[in-house]
């Protein structure tokens, strides 16, 4: 396959993952679903030039990325005292009680704390 | 290791006797799970969905042999953006090398009729 060829191949392929994780991240939100697609399709059709192919391809793709795990729709509940629904799906990323002692743990051991720490030493 | 080989058995009896009691669910489930769509059902539901993207003109006749780029004026970006539709129709998501080879309205229509989870 000629680099043209395998190039064109790459822009296709992160054009259809972005599409996709708009559709994960906004479903059934149209004005939003909407807004995002125009946004990418605005991206491809006039890309900013002065970066290189591979890094506008990395940085859509990274945003790809950032909407399926890290983008959480909320809507408010009728008649629940304000309180919303999450629509928390199988590819939100979910960090687990484990891993937060963990990280408080190796905080400690450094003498720290998240402020830090009333006996760190300098 | 007696008892457990004896809960063992029991759990493979009850389980056998669950299959015998509800023979008919067993068989609607499997069914379900390998059915696919009839043809021209898929074929109208693919033909509604290329013609409501807004560059297709919505006059121009579209039949299987419609290829997306010489027939329609769609460029590669475009017929990107007709599969997704089309993964949003039947509610799947079309392999990547499969998707490289759907140039035309007919493939598509292939696609969807061979793949039992659209639905």
């Amino acid at each position: 396959m000629s680099a043209a060829a395998s190039a064109s191949k790459r822009v296709l392929s992160s054009y259809l993952r972005a599409f996709r994780a708009t559709r994960v991240a906004f479903q059934g939100d149209l004005p939003v679903l909407t807004a995002s697609r125009g946004e990418i399709r605005e991206n491809f059709r006039n890309p900013d030039t002065s970066k290189p192919l591979e890094a506008r391809l990395k940085e859509m793709d990274d945003i790809s990325t950032f909407l399926l795990r890290n983008i959480v729709q909320g809507k408010k509940m009728e008649n629940a005292d304000g309180k919303y629904a999450l629509n928390i799906h199988s590819k939100t990323e979910l960090g687990d009680n484990d891993s937060v002692k963990k990280a408080k743990k190796v905080l400690m051991d450094n003498n720290g704390g998240c402020c830090g720490g009333a006996n760190a030493k300098i | 290791m007696f008892s457990r080989a004896l809960s063992r058995y029991a759990f493979s009896m009850a389980t056998r006797r669950a299959a015998i009691a509800s023979p008919r669910i067993g068989m609607m489930a499997s069914v379900k799970s390998y059915a696919t769509l009839p043809e021209d059902q898929v074929s109208k539901r693919i033909i509604d969905v290329v013609k409501s993207f807004d560059k297709v003109n919505s006059t121009a006749p579209i039949t299987s042999t419609t290829n997306f780029i010489t027939d329609l004026g769609l460029d590669s970006l475009d017929t990107v953006e007709v599969l997704v539709a089309i993964e949003e129709e039947f509610d799947i998501e079309i392999e990547d090398k499969d998707a490289d080879e759907i140039k035309t309205v007919g493939q598509a229509i292939d696609y969807i009729v061979k793949n039992p989870d659209a639905n």
